[in-house]
């Protein structure tokens, strides 16, 4: 379940970035030519970075697709990995909750508020939820690869890809 | 029984002894340690706003005998510059700016002498402004924000590529805006608004992206803007930009009465809200002669073709006032009765 999901969302992010490459075409395309450069591609391209970020945040660590430096870990027992494992996983899932809390309460702050873009005046809770969105499913793929490591065997470092 | 009742008394031993552990040294420390409030703004650390607000933060210090400190966060360093409004209204940060370039929705209804073309420079803005003070207190305060003063930017021009004397002369621009109203301003004019951040403006003067950009003339040397643009148009597209200096009324509740004495004495010593509407009028005039000798070529547009201008933006205005409701009216009446339009 939460493997789909990742993987619509990434789906989202890529189509989001294909829709920015042509957006701001169309833009480059409209004011060069015909100097009518239009002025909604810069505040709707900003919103799908967001989607391009944080949607395929889940995917990305599914995918063991984010940095990692294994400069210590390499050199540790696999015993001491898997510990060492479920402690950074416990420590990113505490780490992204608050963060999760914090956006959340922005983007309640924002549609509380009426808060808009500058330009355009769209509304700015909707690209704002994205964030907590993407990072609850990070975090749910990040949980669900921590209860993983609880379960194998003390010496055994859980599969870094999934899916 | 006897268990719980020996539990009790140990336990009660054990939370005195531990409280009193805490207690004692945080009161201890709760009188020494000075009342911290956050003061976030957008202004570089050596523009005037940030030279004005530090003077009054060293004499808050010095009138509240150090029990009071006030840390100005510069260049967005605490909050970027759209959050900073909401930062204030949450009590996130205690006391700063509500600065009319970020009027885009919460409090908007206090900007109507800050429309395009509204007023015509420093000292009418100023003018129109006290006499809307009363207003802007009113409108603040169903915020939760503490007017202590009203503070100002410098008026805001257009540099361009090509000399913009006329009306006329604005067809078919590519210009850059920074706002929903300034986009209204520059479609009324006959422009192309395009969107370009402050930090993208030299780029995109440079490889004539846009053929013009409305910003302040204080800009032109410190951003070199003078490099890629030949001419600074004085249209004033906007006379002032105000910048209301607020404090959260829950912080300000909160703070004994000496130390709110203390910071209403530092504002008057420092003679803050004169010092900043002084500060714009030298910066802009600096800012003119500066253009100049850098090689710019200044130019005025006539009064008619500025009036012309105002007409033309005026439907931007009734834009906003769909946005703004009774308040919004109510605000613009005020501020056209004042300014005698």
């Amino acid at each position: 379940m939460i493997g789909r999901l990742a993987g619509v969302a990434a789906l989202l992010a890529g189509f989001a970035t294909l829709a920015i490459v042509l957006l701001i075409s169309f833009d480059v395309t409209m004011r060069y030519f015909f100097d009518r450069p239009q002025i909604f591609v810069d505040e709707v391209a900003s919103f799908l970075e967001v989607l391009i970020v944080f949607g395929g945040a889940a995917y990305t660590f599914r995918a063991g697709g984010h940095v990692r430096v294994d400069l210590v870990t390499s050199l540790l027992s696999p015993a001491r990995r898997a510990w060492l494992r479920v402690f950074t996983l416990a420590l990113g899932v505490v780490f992204l909750t608050v963060v999760i809390w914090v956006t959340t309460q922005s983007t309640l702050t924002a549609w509380r508020y009426g808060r808009v873009s500058a330009v355009m005046l769209y509304p700015l809770w909707w690209p704002m939820l994205v964030i907590p969105a993407g990072l609850a499913l990070f975090a749910l793929a990040m949980l669900a690869r921590l209860a993983r490591q609880v379960r194998a065997r003390r010496d055994e470092v859980a599969p870094e890809i999934e899916g | 029984m006897k268990t719980v009742r020996w539990l009790s008394g140990r336990s009660v031993v054990t939370a005195l002894v531990v409280s009193g552990a805490m207690v004692t040294p945080a009161l201890v420390g709760a009188q020494a340690k000075p009342v911290v409030w956050n003061l976030p703004h957008v202004a570089a650390p050596t523009y005037y706003h940030t030279l004005n607000y530090t003077a009054f933060a060293n004499k808050v210090k010095e009138k509240s005998g150090g029990r009071m400190e006030i840390r100005i966060h510069p260049a967005s360093s605490l909050y970027p510059s759209h959050e900073l409004i909401p930062a204030l209204v949450d009590g996130r940060a205690e006391i700063g700016p509500v600065v009319s370039g970020y009027l885009t929705d919460i409090l908007l209804e206090i900007g109507p002498l800050d429309l395009p073309f509204m007023t015509g420079g420093l000292d009418e803005h100023r003018k129109a402004a006290n006499q809307l003070r009363p207003f802007f207190t009113e409108m603040l305060a169903k915020r939760g924000l503490k007017l202590l003063a009203i503070n100002t930017w410098p008026t805001q021009q257009l540099f361009s590529l090509q000399p913009i004397r006329t009306v006329a002369d604005w067809k078919g621009k590519k210009i850059r805006v920074y706002g929903a109203d300034s986009a209204n301003t520059a479609r009324a004019l006959g422009a192309a608004p395009v969107s370009i951040g402050f930090g993208e403006v030299y780029t995109a003067l440079e490889k004539k992206t846009v053929d013009g950009a409305m910003t302040s003339a204080t800009n032109a040397e410190p951003m070199k803007f003078f490099e890629v643009s030949k001419f600074i148009n004085y249209w004033y597209l906007a006379g002032a930009g105000s910048e209301w200096f607020v404090a959260n009324q829950k912080a300000w509740d909160a703070l004994p009465k000496d130390l709110q004495q203390a910071v209403t004495d530092a504002l008057r010593e420092t003679r803050l809200e004169d010092k900043e509407w002084e500060d714009a009028a030298a910066w802009d005039a600096r800012a003119r002669q500066r253009c100049a000798e850098l090689g710019m070529t200044v130019i005025d547009p006539s009064k008619e073709e500025i009036e012309k201008a105002r007409k033309l933006a005026r439907s931007g205005w009734d834009i906003w006032l769909t946005r703004t409701g009774a308040d919004g009216k109510r605000g613009m009446d005020l501020a056209l009765k004042a300014l005698g339009r």
